[in-house]
């Protein structure tokens, strides 16, 4: 609950609008992800060749299960806007949801500028696939319109947002399945999967090259645990949110899974590993038009519907920042009539924005998977805290993950290899951000801190914890 | 009962300031690792089967592997090929077709083929990265569980 001062009006409480659905809850997740099936996770293929990609795919797949299982019992306890965020303030404390937040809004900011950037290269594509000079597109007015669109949708309300991300990102999802479709059963293309021909059973740099690939790996699923974004306005938490997110899940092993197969399946590994748009690449090789025009449009629906999720999320987590004084609270607003948290949408969009036009890619995609990391590494201790503080049947739980700590264990350790792939492939710059996130908790114990009312920092219903 | 922390009101300006000291931070962070040119795992040259590397006496590299083929990268970065043959290459007949559908002939192919990762690395700087982010974990619940305190303190009141 917010106080809003839109048009000078009395302040009044107004809170975000519960709306939301399981579909919302599927489309807001798979599609902030799906994009990465259309490109980045082939990087994890020039890491570690298309076999050690396949394996690496497998074990992150075990990673983000984990996060699945971990991140459902606790969002559909914890009802609130923010997800891990509001989640660390109720078990952990204010300086660890400060950093959970940031990691929140910088791995959907930077994630959001990739897509972007993506979608200007797409059109680019298309523009000279369909006869335009090399290098005389220009296609920052198609990207702005883009996210102005975007902008104006996520500023009119929550519930025509995640509609147009579920329709889109159905799209995005369906032409996968028909262009494995087409080339299983040779419908519409006369080429073939030559998966051995093209020397897909073997590990070029070894097991070494396994373990490099969890780098890029993580684009498979990377944002999944966006889901509990919704948390706030979904009209069920309890049955939406781990319906959503399991959904979406086995959804995204789905997609993972063919697409691997049809690219593996038509393209050098050598060529796939640095692949742009590998699928799009794939409808290519099957010389059919329709494919081609198919998967064209799956890619820039699912760049379009990622960044659409993005700046839903990153908003979010803003905006639930503000709300608790950890950032300004003018950022708190929620809309009086589209009951959006107008502010932070239209703050962090042109930042994401300049992200993408700065030509800062590779930095960007590093902060986004280290954020992701390290918010998947706060998760184990999450958990560990939240069964702790809060034993089975000392509150009620809308879902309770199976196997704990198992879990929680096994996440953790598969965190840590992440981190050494993330090392191999980024060196002495994972350390180099690491500094970003140190500065900026220092930042907040010594200035910031101050502004916050540490009671209004635990607002669930529930029992004293055990050991505080 | 605790006492109910008050906190200052921040004005709008102070508010701004904070906003922004963020986003500095944060572009900070993407430049800076730019700016010291700090690199992760590259690609090198590379030859299928065993080769030998040579340096020449005009700065440039020369791979050669058992089966006669020779790279040669120039001081000024040109590549060159001898005995380039799609079999030198290890490419088979589909690889070969798969190739050319792309648009690569053997020139262009050889050149993305005969790159590959170098993985080593130094085991002191991955222990110290992995040290950095365990001692940052361990800051962050340190120092949270401090403030946590408070605020238990304040909603649910001191333990008696």
């Amino acid at each position: 609950m917010v106080d809003t001062t839109v048009g000078g009006a009395q302040p009044t409480k107004i809170n975000l609008v519960k709306v939301l659905g399981p579909v919302h809850v599927w489309a807001l997740g798979v599609g902030i992800v799906l994009v990465g099936e259309f490109m980045g996770w082939n990087f994890s293929v020039e890491k570690g060749g298309a076999l050690g990609s396949l394996i690496a795919c497998w074990i992150i797949g075990l990673l983000y299960t984990c996060v699945a299982m971990l991140d459902s019992e606790v969002t559909s306890t914890v009802a609130a806007a923010g997800g891990q965020y509001t989640q660390a303030k109720h078990t952990t404390g204010p300086l660890m949801a400060f950093n959970v937040g940031l990691y929140l809004v910088l791995a959907y900011t930077m994630l959001e500028a990739a897509d972007i950037f993506v979608f200007g290269d797409l059109v680019r594509i298309a523009a000279e696939n369909l006869g335009a000079e090399q290098g005389t597109v220009d296609t920052r007015p198609f990207v702005l319109l883009a996210v102005s669109v975007l902008a104006f949708l996520n500023y009119r309300g929550v519930f025509m947002t995640l509609t147009v991300n579920f329709l889109i990102t159905a799209v995005a999802f369906i032409s996968i399945i028909v262009l494995v479709i087409a080339y299983q059963f040779g419908i519409g293309t006369s080429e073939t999967l030559q998966h051995g021909g093209l020397g897909m059973g073997e590990l070029p740099y070894g097991w070494m090259g396994v373990l490099a690939a969890f780098q890029f790996a993580i684009w498979y699923y990377l944002g999944i645990e966006g889901t509990c974004q919704a948390a706030e306005e979904v009209r069920s938490c309890g049955r939406s949110l781990p319906l959503g997110t399991m959904t979406g899940m086995i959804t995204l092993l789905i997609a993972a899974a063919l697409t691997w197969y049809v690219c593996s399946g038509t393209l050098p590994w050598e060529y796939l590993g640095t692949a742009l748009a590998p699928l799009y690449d794939a409808s290519l090789m099957s010389g059919s038009t329709f494919l081609i025009v198919l998967l064209w449009v799956g890619t820039v629906f699912s760049a379009l519907a990622s960044a659409n999720g993005c700046i839903n999320d990153a908003a979010r987590a803003w905006f639930s920042m503000g709300r608790d004084r950890y950032l300004p609270e003018y950022f708190a607003a929620v809309h009086p009539v589209y009951r959006t948290p107008f502010r932070a949408i239209i703050f962090l969009i042109p930042i994401a924005a300049a992200f993408g036009f700065l030509g800062l890619l590779a930095p960007v995609v590093t902060f986004s998977i280290l954020s992701g990391l390290l918010g998947y590494t706060f998760m184990p201790i999450n958990m560990f805290r939240f069964r702790a503080k809060w034993p089975l049947g000392s509150i009620k739980r809308g879902y309770v993950h199976p196997f704990h700590p198992l879990p929680a264990i096994t996440l953790l350790v598969l965190c840590i290899a992440t981190y050494v792939a993330v090392y191999l492939g980024f060196g002495t710059q994972l350390l180099a951000m690491m500094v970003f996130y140190v500065v900026a908790s220092i930042w907040f114990v010594v200035f910031r801190y101050k502004y916050v009312r540490r009671g209004d920092q635990f607002t669930m219903a529930w029992p004293r914890p055990k050991g505080y | 009962m605790a006492q109910v922390y008050q906190p200052p009101k921040q004005s709008r300006l102070g508010q701004l300031i904070d906003a922004a000291v963020i986003l500095i931070l944060v572009f900070l962070a993407l430049f800076i690792p730019l700016e010291m040119e700090l690199a992760g795992a590259e690609k090198g040259d590379w030859l299928p089967g065993n080769y030998a590397v040579e340096q020449t006496a005009d700065g440039g590299v020369v791979l050669k592997n058992d089966s006669g083929l020779i790279k040669t990268i120039a001081a000024d970065g040109t590549v060159t090929f001898e005995n380039l043959t799609w079999e030198a290459l290890q490419q088979n007949e589909v690889m070969q077709a798969q190739w050319s559908k792309l648009g690569y002939d053997l020139q262009a192919a050889a050149e993305a083929i005969t790159k590959r990762y170098d993985y080593s690395f130094d085991w002191l700087w991955l222990i110290l990265t992995l040290a950095a982010i365990g001692g940052y974990f361990l800051f962050l619940v340190r120092q949270s569980d401090k403030e946590y305190r408070e605020v238990i303190a304040e909603k649910f009141g001191n333990r008696s």
